[in-house]
């Protein structure tokens, strides 16, 4: 009798001091509550939460509570929106964004570049970004691959890569590629083309050669298919890049200001049989938005930057409008380590120029850009099942005295600003300029 | 006897000598006796002695006998230590770098480099040949340059012996594939004397030089950039796989039925790297660079060695999961950042001071950091303008380190690095005769050096210049150098 | 007979006067049911405006639309002052790489006869579009060399620069000599090193160039002194026009406006001015933050752009954004500026990012109007809504700050701009195709 009340009140004591003990274990979740979710894609939810489980997106919606052992962050009051997605950057790179020498330069490749620790990084994530699309410079027709980075600030290169994201690469037409040669040296000639027409012709040149290229490695298959002993081909890692243009494995992403240079590039994407993805800039594209549509290429460019050099003085900051209007993907992106900063403030002057609706110029940051770059799969919404890559915003994004508060990438956190202002307590300002230094690299500064 | 016969005799004795010369055992031998003898690989002797002949060691210990007809050195209260090695300097390389095989100016009309002069009536600009960009020759790229062929010492071997340097490697200067390297003992004589391993190792870097970072905008060749010069250098190595995949098929039909296979010295010199026989040195200065380096030894199974500066205690970790030694600078000062004038109203700023103290700091406790990770090294002086700086910063680092294992990345762990431990590095009969003798440990300061012995014969050298401030100035009069040769 | 010669000669003069009669008969204009936000004094939650021959003659709460007044309803609208952008090369450049388009710096270091006021071009495509977002007025000049230029304060509107100048040499555009300029461009001693005897040369040089310029400037108070003296004596004086466009400056406190971002720059520069007691203002102020008390102290104000990015890894991340609220709990005068030609309608949201980051909004708008407007000595014309102020004005679709925000009208000189660009022709022409 007394063994049968012992063991009860044993039991009945573990009963009780069991679950908080269980409680205690924190779990992977992350519950952010009460806040104003930018969904992009499904509507704007009032006082609603998201819960995140290993990364990715478990629910959305109101009236949600926390699961036991999550994280809780309480965003009462502020505003959530995807990760912001840049779509066009010069961040990060290492020894340089242009490899200018040549006009063809497809088998160099951004990613041998990526510098992880590059502070650009951190700030971008202060700004709202979790994805950046690094590119190479202007200074050529055909530049090098691509790279898309999730900025897990603090990790290495590789796991900043974006899994899966296939593979890209820059073109570049008009004045920043007819300009590289501007001053050759002693007894060297410009470095050509330096015309449009001559742009024209690299290209179609190029892509001559990779069909060349490929007939040559074809053939060589086929005689060993056949049980030949053929010579092998020599491998050119520059018309490899482009061989693979050819069969649609590497997007290409155009940096074009002018529209006769525009349908030049969609002409000759045409008549090789490959498409352009997206216009890099591509300021007046608003001139030749039918064609664009019907070839299938998204535009990415500035939201009001103009006159700065010629082939920019008919841009307009309605370009964005007239394009999504005709319904072409628009992204607003940076081109710059400091504009990369406020790209929330930028995507807002689709509204002022053109009337474009909140959820539209919302998307030119986050679903257009994902799409043009294949990612948005995972990112560039607020839904199940894509990645927790989240900013927090202290007011909407739009308005004038919103400031990022939390960026999570992936359901973690690499920017917080309260941490951030903490920190700065125990940390010297500057006395002068540190080795680090990071320059503001755009596809103008066309030496850099 | 006649004096017919005793004549012939005089007239025969000459040439019986000429013909028989005397034999081996009759050049100088050397004996230093009563010293403290640090062997490096052995235990220390307090009181011992070392024979060397014909530039070997032939004896080492505390109760040898002293060879008759050797130059006996007495030195009671001296010490014998090994003669450092300096793992990676241009020393004797030649300057300026001849053009690798390969590399071709863009001059208009297609004129190779030197081919200055005359111009024709009509020379074609061909800057618009569709091969100048789908076939690019890369400048940079001369893997079979070989600096022992065309060594060019200089003077400032007298100096690198006054600090107790006996054995460089001597790596080529610049470009991406740069050249294979010699290990080199810093003796008297005819250049080729010098060389005691040749080839060592291929030496590259991620640029091709002279531009810096940055652009590869137009004017330069190519490639200008990093990005460039890693494609380049995939490039070089792919082609070398090609060349020998040809090559093979030659072979194998006995040249029966197949296009010729095309010479190219380039991927000729690449063969032994590709194959994991000669290592790869890669010159990197940034920690992010040395990953960058590993990737591309790991893409070609490269068997790869980092030259590197302070950063690398950074990625010690990829560096220890690589299996890769390093040699490490002992130029602490950090590299100069990204280039002034960006930025436009910052101006040319200087370095901020806290900053730079951080960072020597930091690369004066790097080699300890990389030996605690298990990571095996050697010094060199990559970087320094006053040599008598690896003496000061090796004291430094072996503040961290300690004075052995500071000494032994000086002497045997550097001679293992370079593959010569059989012949240096330590004090061991059968060694090369590479010894300096000394009033002190080498790193203690106030220690001074009395003899320097290099393949077994005693050198001149030129004691270094005492520490200055950073104002320049005439260094002091030198005691020591009394007839220095030029 | 003379009763029809009468009334033709009534006639006759009632013709004549017509002109008279019909400029004096450019109708009033009234804004009503606005919400005034004056800048200078508490906002008007709901009010009316009224415009007459260019000026500002009644503001308030209870104002009575005079008969005849073209009336804008501004319901559920708010009217600020016209924005202003003390430092910009607005109408001096149309395309940088254009160069013939080009007229933002002249050759020779010394220029003070440089005048912006008649070389500002009118017609400008950059003009119309800054205008529409409601920055209404700016100061516009060249620089280079030490002295640039005399800068013109223009309103955005005229047929002709001189309908445009609001004040002729209302700054002098100036760079200071310091050693961090030196080498940066490939001049001077030790380009690109740095190190205590590269930094020293430098110095030494910047030094130089600084005493020439301190040895300029007491030329031109003697040159001052003595016409003054001249002047007084009834004497006959040899005018020099070189020295005639520094008199402002050096004796009459007209603003002298130089670039300076680094704390160095800046401590170097407030020494500067006060040694050479001249009324300076400095633009860039990227460090500011960094020296805020000693820009209080000195009551030197600052020019400064929110999107400056941070010199060192180390400085915080929003060095630029919080910027401005440094310099304002420092007791500071800060105002915004582009310091740019076509990028000049981004003004407001310099403003916006700072308000985002430790600004009121009656700060951040304060600093894109009556700010500027004192700095540069105009704030007895422009820079806020009182009554005997030019009418600039804009009247907005919600709070200016805001990028979503819509500009309904703009009104410059008492006169209504007409809402049209380069960039809402184009965006008119091509949205149909």
């Amino acid at each position: 009798m007394k063994l049968a009340r012992f063991l009860t009140l044993v039991t009945l004591a573990m009963l009780v001091a069991l679950p908080p003990l269980v409680a205690q274990q924190k779990s992977n979740d992350v519950f952010i509550q009460n806040a104003t979710i930018l969904t992009v894609t499904k509507g704007t939810i009032e006082g609603g939460s998201i819960l995140i489980r290993n990364g990715k997106i478990a629910e959305v919606g109101k009236g949600l509570k926390a699961p036991a052992g999550a994280t809780v962050i309480d965003a009462t009051g502020k505003f959530v929106m995807p990760g912001i997605i840049d779509q066009h950057s010069h961040a990060a790179i290492d020894g340089g964004i242009n490899e200018g020498s040549l006009s063809v330069t497809a088998q160099t490749r951004i990613v041998d570049g990526i510098d992880p620790g590059s502070i650009s990084i951190y700030r971008a994530l202060a700004g709202g970004v979790t994805t950046l699309h690094l590119l190479h410079g202007s200074a050529n027709t055909i530049g090098g691959e691509d790279a898309i980075l999730r900025l897990k600030w603090g990790r290495t290169r590789d796991e900043m890569l974006f899994p899966g994201a296939g593979r890209g690469i820059k073109f570049a037409l008009g004045e920043n590629v007819k300009r590289s040669s501007a001053t050759p040296q002693p007894g060297q000639t410009r470095r050509y083309p330096v015309t449009r027409l001559g742009v024209e012709n690299v290209l179609r040149e190029s892509f001559t050669r990779a069909r060349e290229y490929i007939a040559e490695w074809d053939a060589y298959d086929k005689a060993k298919a056949a049980g030949q002993d053929p010579p092998v081909p020599r491998r050119n890692l520059t018309l490899d890049t482009l061989a693979d243009i050819l069969r649609g494995k590497v997007r290409v992403h155009a940096h074009s200001y002018r529209s006769d240079e525009i349908l030049m590039l969609l002409r000759v994407a045409d008549d090789f049989g490959f498409r352009v993805r997206s216009l890099e800039h591509a300021l007046e594209a608003y001139k030749v938005a039918p064609e664009i549509l019907k070839h299938g290429a998204g535009v990415s460019t500035f939201a009001d930057s103009w006159a700065y050099k010629w082939e920019a003085y008919d841009a307009i900051p309605y370009n964005a409008a007239i394009c999504l209007r005709k319904g072409i993907p628009v992204a607003i992106n940076s081109d710059s380590n400091e504009r990369v900063r406020r790209l929330y403030q930028e995507a807002a002057k689709v509204i002022k120029y053109g009337g474009i609706s909140e959820a539209e110029a919302l998307k030119t940051i986050t679903l257009y850009p994902a799409m043009m770059l294949d990612i948005e799969k995972r990112v560039g919404s607020i839904e199940v099942g894509k990645d927790a890559d989240l900013a927090i915003f202290s007011g909407h994004p739009f308005a004038p005295a919103s400031h990022v508060v939390l960026t999570l990438v992936e359901g973690e956190i690499f920017f917080d600003r309260a941490k951030d202002l903490e920190q700065r307590k125990t940390q010297k300002a500057s006395v002068s300029g540190s080795p680090g230094h990071v320059p503001v690299y755009s596809c103008d500064e066309i030496d850099h | 006897m006649s004096r017919k016969r005793w004549g012939a005799l005089v007239l025969l004795a000459p040439l019986c000598l000429a013909l028989f010369p005397a034999d081996a055992a009759a050049g100088p031998a050397y004996a230093i006796i009563n010293a403290r003898i640090v062997p490096v690989s052995g235990a220390v002797i307090e009181k011992g002695s070392v024979v060397m002949r014909d530039g070997v060691i032939v004896a080492v210990g505390a109760n040898i006998s002293i060879p008759a007809d050797a130059v006996v050195i007495d030195g009671t209260g001296l010490h014998i230590y090994p003669g450092l090695i300096d793992a990676n300097t241009n020393f004797g390389a030649p300057r300026p770098q001849p053009a690798g095989g390969g590399q071709q100016q863009a001059g208009p009309g297609g004129q190779a480099a030197g081919a200055a002069g005359a111009r024709g009536v009509f020379d074609p600009d061909t800057s618009n040949d569709p091969d100048r960009f789908l076939a690019p020759v890369a400048r940079g790229i001369s893997p079979e340059f070989i600096v022992a062929r065309d060594l060019e010492p200089g003077a400032e071997r007298l100096t690198m012996l006054g600090v107790g340097v006996t054995t460089v490697l001597s790596v080529p200067r610049a470009g991406i594939l740069r050249g294979q390297s010699a290990v080199l003992n810093l003796c008297e004589g005819e250049p080729s004397d010098m060389v005691v391993a040749t080839p060592f190792a291929l030496h590259a870097s991620l640029t091709a030089g002279g531009g810096g970072g940055g652009g590869g905008g137009g004017g330069g060749g190519y490639p200008g950039a990093q990005i460039g010069a890693i494609a380049a250098f995939r490039q070089a190595l792919l082609d070398a796989q090609w060349y020998a995949a040809r090559k093979a098929q030659w072979d194998r039909r006995g040249g029966k039925g197949v296009p010729r296979a095309p010479y190219s010295p380039a991927s000729e010199a690449l063969q032994d790297a590709l194959a994991g026989r000669e290592p790869v040195v890669f010159s990197v200065t940034r920690s992010n660079d040395i990953l960058k380096a590993l990737r591309l030894a790991q893409e070609f199974k490269l068997r790869a060695i980092i030259e590197t500066g302070g950063e690398a205690w950074k990625v010690a970790a990829d560096l220890k999961k690589a299996g890769v030694p390093v040699i490490v600078s002992l130029n602490f000062r950090p590299a100069a950042g990204g280039g002034g004038g960006f930025g436009g109203g910052f101006g040319q700023q200087e370095p901020d001071p806290d900053e730079q103290r951080a960072r020597e700091q930091e690369a004066a406790r790097n080699a300890n950091e990389l030996v605690k990770a298990g990571i095996p090294i050697a010094f060199s002086s990559t970087g320094l303008t006053n040599y008598a700086e690896v003496i000061t910063n090796a004291r430094r680092a072996a503040e961290h380190l300690g004075k052995d294992k500071t000494l032994e990345a000086l002497t045997i762990r550097a001679a293992e690095i370079l593959g010569v431990a059989a012949n240096l590095g330590s004090i061991e009969t059968g060694k090369l005769a590479n010894l300096i003798v000394t009033t002190g440990h080498p790193l203690d300061q106030g220690t001074q050096l009395r003899y320097v012995f290099v393949d077994g014969k005693q050198m001149r050298f030129r004691a270094p210049e005492p520490p200055r401030g950073p104002a320049g100035g005439r260094p002091p009069a030198d005691a020591q150098d009394k007839e220095v040769r030029q | 007979m003379r009763r029809t010669n009468l009334i033709s000669i009534a006639v006759l003069v009632a013709v004549a006067f017509l002109p008279l009669v019909a400029a004096a008969a450019d109708p009033p204009l009234a804004i009503t049911n606005a919400r005034i936000v004056t800048v200078s004094g508490a906002e008007i939650p709901r009010g009316t405006i009224v415009v007459r021959d260019g000026k500002i003659t009644a503001v308030g709460a209870n104002v009575s639309v005079p008969s005849g007044a073209k009336v804008i309803d501004a319901t559920g609208m708010t009217v600020y002052p016209g924005m202003i952008d003390a430092y910009t090369t607005l109408g001096l450049v149309e395309v940088p790489t254009i160069a013939g388009s080009v007229d933002t710096s002249e050759g020779g270091t010394y220029n003070p006869t440089a005048d912006a006021a008649d070389s500002v071009y009118p017609h400008s495509e950059l003009i119309p579009i800054t205008r529409v977002v409601g920055v209404t007025t700016v100061l516009t000049g060249t620089r280079g060399g030490f002295i640039g230029g005399q800068a013109a304060a223009v309103n955005l509107a005229g047929w002709t620069s001189q309908e445009m100048v609001l004040q002729r040499g209302a700054a002098l555009l100036v760079n200071l000599p310091h050693w961090s300029r030196v080498g940066a461009q490939q001049l001077g001693p030790r380009p690109g090193q740095t190190g205590p005897p590269a930094r020293q040369e430098r110095e030494r040089y910047a030094q130089q160039q600084l005493n020439e310029l301190k040895d300029y400037i007491a030329r031109a108070r003697a040159y001052t002194a003595m016409k003054d003296a001249a002047a007084k004596a009834g004497q006959k004086f040899a005018v020099e026009r070189e020295w005639e466009a520094m008199i402002p400056f050096v004796r009459d406190s007209r603003p002298w406006i130089a670039p300076a971002d680094t704390a160095d720059q800046i401590k170097d520069a407030i020494v500067f001015g006060k040694d050479q007691k001249i009324n300076l203002v400095l633009t860039g102020g990227a460090e500011a933050w960094k020296v805020a008390k000693e820009l209080a102290d000195s009551k030197v104000p600052v020019l400064i752009d929110s999107t400056d990015m941070p010199r060192s890894d180390r400085d915080p991340y929003d060095s630029g954004y919080a910027n401005a609220a440094a310099l304002a709990k420092a007791g500071a005068k800060f105002a915004f500026s582009t310091g740019s030609s076509s990028d000049v309608r981004s003004l407001p949201f310099l403003a916006a990012l700072a308000e985002a980051y430790g600004l009121t909004s009656e700060q951040a708008v304060r600093a894109i109007t009556l700010s500027p407007a004192e700095i540069l000595g105009i704030n007895d014309r422009v820079g806020s809504i009182e009554v005997g102020k030019v009418a600039n004005l804009v009247v907005a679709g919600g709070d200016i700050l805001d990028v979503r925000t819509p500009i309904k009208q703009v009104i410059i000189a008492g006169k209504t701009i007409e809402m049209r660009s380069k960039h809402t022709d184009l965006y008119d022409k091509f949205k149909v195709r």
